[in-house]
């Protein structure tokens, strides 16, 4: 390893070939260390998508993959004929939006405020304590507020009754679902979320903020004209990721959530989903709708990483 | 405030436990003595000239509760040795049977033989999932006596001289209304017989329980009565003359989706209960687990189940409040309005055992060999009680013991959840005495006394459109239910439930299930 490159080299070799080479024996062990990622998105992300096509087949889990018969594109007819797709678009489409307005600004002021505290031990602490939910599985939480906000023996009701307040229906009333699924969100991800913002903060030259106290600007033009345009980038990044998933709700918390009396509001392509591929056993359609999506999803970030270009930004890409 | 801390404690606990048993899930909860069962006196005399190949075979099994079994369980022994097989059991939560069994098919690793229900043994039967087991089963003559090719049970859901999976042929009706004796004595409310339990007196029972504090602990902590509408309260809805699922009208087949009037009655009623805090306020968010915790932590005393509930309730109850002295009288179903009640009638043959089309010929064999087997005395004996000198002792005198092992490795399971003989009588064992038998027989008596039948049984499954929308349709159907129980919307609400039922496919389905009555 220790042996002088150039050396070992043949001597009839140019001098760009041996740069060329150098460079190869220098760069080698970093091409190595790809290798498992490499190999990890290659059998776990794109192999599976080799499955895609049963999208446009019924698939028969006796035929096989091969032997079931294909439909061209009558599943995705189906789905965009079917009278729940509208409910499921709006619902998917309302959370979403509420999630990115409300949800995604979080994690930058929850990193902007901890960076203003002044005593490291109290940070380190909040920090601890805002992110420790993000370890708490979905079934976990939303048992918690069940055990709270039962409406017949939950905690907080029981509560809320004997001072004669009346009860609070957080489970069974659907005009709560979107905001404690929000609230549940915001709870579980913001400080875990934060973490991404500190570090970028962390690597902002003091001599910015020394120099923004010697014009004395307060703390609060400190944050407005040296932080916060310092965070942009990232900002930008994380949005137009957050962009990706748009159409995406996640399953589990939805699901746990659920009830015939909030389905008007909380029923999701996900759950959808599920009761078609996996109560219901099509395959083929459920993959039409996970293929749909994806496509929604691409389209969703390919335009908001145009946009974020033309607007002299970096992007994802 | 000591309410308040009451209810905080409890929901430290819960969450304890909710961290407790996801740490215990791999582990098995059995404390196994380690006595070696090839010495017990029973060890069977493998027919050696007749399997003298040794083989794998999968079965697996829904689990609900109680130990699991362990993979040397003394049973899949005995039938290891016994049928010369090496038995593997998949044991699978229940409420994730069937979505389980859907991934194992599409992955190619469905178990030997298993149990499905109707939606699924019509989808894959169709495709060829199943051995047909007509030419096989003359030569298993306890089986063939057992399970007679002509059953009705046997017959449902198979084409035309065609056999893919053996029924469960055991209860017509299983469940019916029960009280809590104790609580109505607390109360001063006489047991009422089978003509005074109107609805109306169904009510009247139910609103005592929830605010006259019938367990008598100085709280208003019981319920009046709790479930969906459909999960525990079907005797409810008999009573105002709601089918199950469908009902014969002018010699045409109605579904209940289309009994505007009888709903009505029905939502009223049930909206009455809501309203009044008769009906538990949680009652659309409880599971059937829930239910039963509700039962045993002595909160919920007018209900509808099964004849355990002399282990489930009365033990139970007896076991975490030593106080009290439960005691459940079986009622028969209330009586509605128009004189309609009835207890729910099982759709008999609906579950099929199957075994998988994958097996050759030997495994058939071997397969075809233990359920012959199962369903002889001997073989249900064993299948029951385990195996003698493991899970019970004979006594000197002809009595039985059972041993430690008995409760803890449950050798029951297997006859209880995946196949057994036909009958009601898996629940006795050699040890259950003469009363306890006839407590059994009296309470099929009594359940059987009102049934309430689908006019319609099986034939749904030869609707396609019942087959791809049914279930769709009908989470619709519920949802509106929900909502006017709950009051979000008004009883006449039904009405439009009922005309979308019918616009997105449930004319359809009317048609297509009366063409299949007329064949």
């Amino acid at each position: 390893m220790n042996q002088p490159i150039v050396h070992s080299q043949p001597i009839k070799s140019t001098t760009i070939n041996s740069a060329k080479s150098k460079y190869l024996r220098r760069a080698l062990p970093f091409y190595l260390m790809i290798i498992p990622g490499l190999l990890y998105f290659l059998i776990f992300r794109y192999g599976p998508m080799f499955g895609l096509f049963i999208a446009f087949k019924k698939y028969s889990p006796f035929k096989g993959v091969w032997d079931s018969p294909w439909v061209g594109l009558d599943h995705f007819t189906r789905l965009f004929s079917e009278t729940e797709f509208l409910v499921l678009l709006k619902n998917t489409l309302a959370l979403n939006v509420l999630d990115t307005l409300i949800a995604f600004p979080f994690p930058i002021l929850i990193a902007i405020l901890l960076n203003e505290v002044g005593r490291k031990y109290i940070k380190s602490t909040m920090q601890t304590i805002l992110y420790a939910p993000h370890f708490l599985s979905w079934v976990v939480i939303v048992g918690i507020t069940m055990l709270l906000f039962r409406s017949q023996d939950g905690g907080i009701n029981v509560i809320l009754d004997s001072l004669g307040l009346g009860k609070l229906n957080l489970m069974t009333d659907s005009s709560y679902f979107r905001g404690v699924w929000l609230f549940h969100n915001i709870w579980q991800g913001a400080g875990w979320g934060a973490i991404i913002y500190l570090a970028s903060i962390a690597s902002i030259d003091p001599a910015l903020y020394e120099a923004a106290t010697v014009d004395g600007a307060s703390r609060v033009r400190q944050i407005w004209h040296i932080t916060l345009p310092s965070l942009k980038t990232v900002i930008l990044i994380m949005f137009i990721l957050r962009l990706g998933n748009f159409i995406d709700v996640g399953f589990e918390h939805i699901y746990l959530l659920q009830n015939p009396l909030n389905l008007q509001v909380s029923d999701v392509f996900e759950t959808y989903v599920y009761r078609q591929g996996l109560v219901q056993g099509d395959f083929s359609y459920a993959t039409a709708i996970g293929l749909f999506k994806s496509v929604v999803g691409f389209i969703m970030v390919v335009s908001a990483n145009t946009i974020a270009k033309r607007f002299g930004e970096e992007g994802v890409y | 405030m000591k309410r308040f801390l009451q209810t905080a404690a409890l929901s430290v606990l819960a969450l304890s436990l909710v961290a407790g048993c996801s740490s215990n899930n791999g582990g098995n909860t059995q404390n196994v003595t380690t006595a070696p069962s090839t010495n017990a006196t029973t060890a069977p005399t493998a027919d050696e000239t007749k399997n003298e190949k040794k083989i794998p075979i999968t079965f697996a099994v829904q689990y609900w509760s109680g130990p699991k079994w362990a993979e040397d369980h003394p049973t899949i022994q005995y039938l290891n040795e016994k049928f010369n097989i090496d038995l593997t059991l998949q044991i699978i939560n229940g409420p994730e049977y069937n979505e389980k069994l859907k991934v194992m098919a599409a992955s190619g690793t469905l178990p030997d033989f298993y149990r499905v229900d109707a939606p699924t043994f019509l989808a894959w039967q169709s495709e060829g999932a199943f051995v047909e087991l007509t030419d096989w089963m003359p030569k298993y003559e306890n089986l063939n006596r057992e399970y007679p090719l002509d059953h009705t049970a046997m017959r449902v859901l198979n084409p035309d001289g065609e056999l893919y999976g053996l029924p469960e042929i055991s209860w017509i009706v299983r469940d019916t209304v029960q009280i809590r004796k104790d609580w109505l004595d607390n109360l001063g409310i006489p047991v009422p017989t089978d003509d005074e339990f109107t609805i109306d007196k169904f009510y009247e029972i139910a609103k005592a329980f929830a605010t006259q504090d019938p367990d008598g602990n100085g709280q208003n902590d019981t319920i009046g009565f709790s479930g969906g509408y459909t999960v525990d309260n079907l005797s409810i809805r008999n009573a105002f003359g709601i089918a199950n699922e469908w009902i014969e009208k002018d010699g045409q087949l109605v579904p209940h989706q289309t009994q505007v009037e009888e709903y009505k009655q029905f939502l009223t009623f049930m909206n009455k209960a809501y309203n009044e805090g008769v009906l538990d306020q949680d009652f659309v968010l409880r599971t059937s687990t829930e239910l039963s915790d509700l039962r045993k932590a002595n909160k919920l005393g007018l209900y509808t189940y099964h004849n355990n509930y002399t282990i489930d309730v009365e033990k139970a109850v007896k076991e975490n409040f030593p106080d009290s002295n439960p005691e459940v009288v079986i009622m028969a179903p209330p009586v509605g309005p128009n004189g309609d009640r009835g207890n729910t009638s099982v759709a008999f043959g609906m579950n099929k055992q199957v075994i998988n089309a994958k097996a050759d010929d030997e495994k058939i064999d071997r397969i075809m060999q233990i359920l012959d087997w199962w369903v002889t005395e001997e073989g249900t004996q064993i299948m029951k009680n385990g195996v003698e000198d493991v899970h019970y002792n004979k006594n000197a005198d002809g009595t039985w013991t059972v041993t430690d092992r008995w409760e803890a490795e449950m050798p029951r399971f297997m006859n209880s959840n995946l196949f057994k003989r036909p009958g009601t009588d898996f629940n006795f064992y050699l040890w259950t005495d003469e009363a306890e038998i006839q407590r059994n027989v009296d309470y099929k008596a009594r359940a059987e006394q009102y049934p309430w039948n689908n006019a319609a049984m099986g034939l749904e499954y030869y609707s396609e459109t019942y087959i791809a929308k049914s279930a769709d349709l009908n989470t619709k159907f519920q949802e509106a239910i929900y909502k006017i129980i709950v009051g979000d919307q008004p009883i006449d609400y039904i009405e439009q439930a009922s005309a979308d039922w019918l616009a997105n496919g449930g004319a359809k389905i009317v048609e297509e299930i009366n063409a299949a009555a007329k064949k």
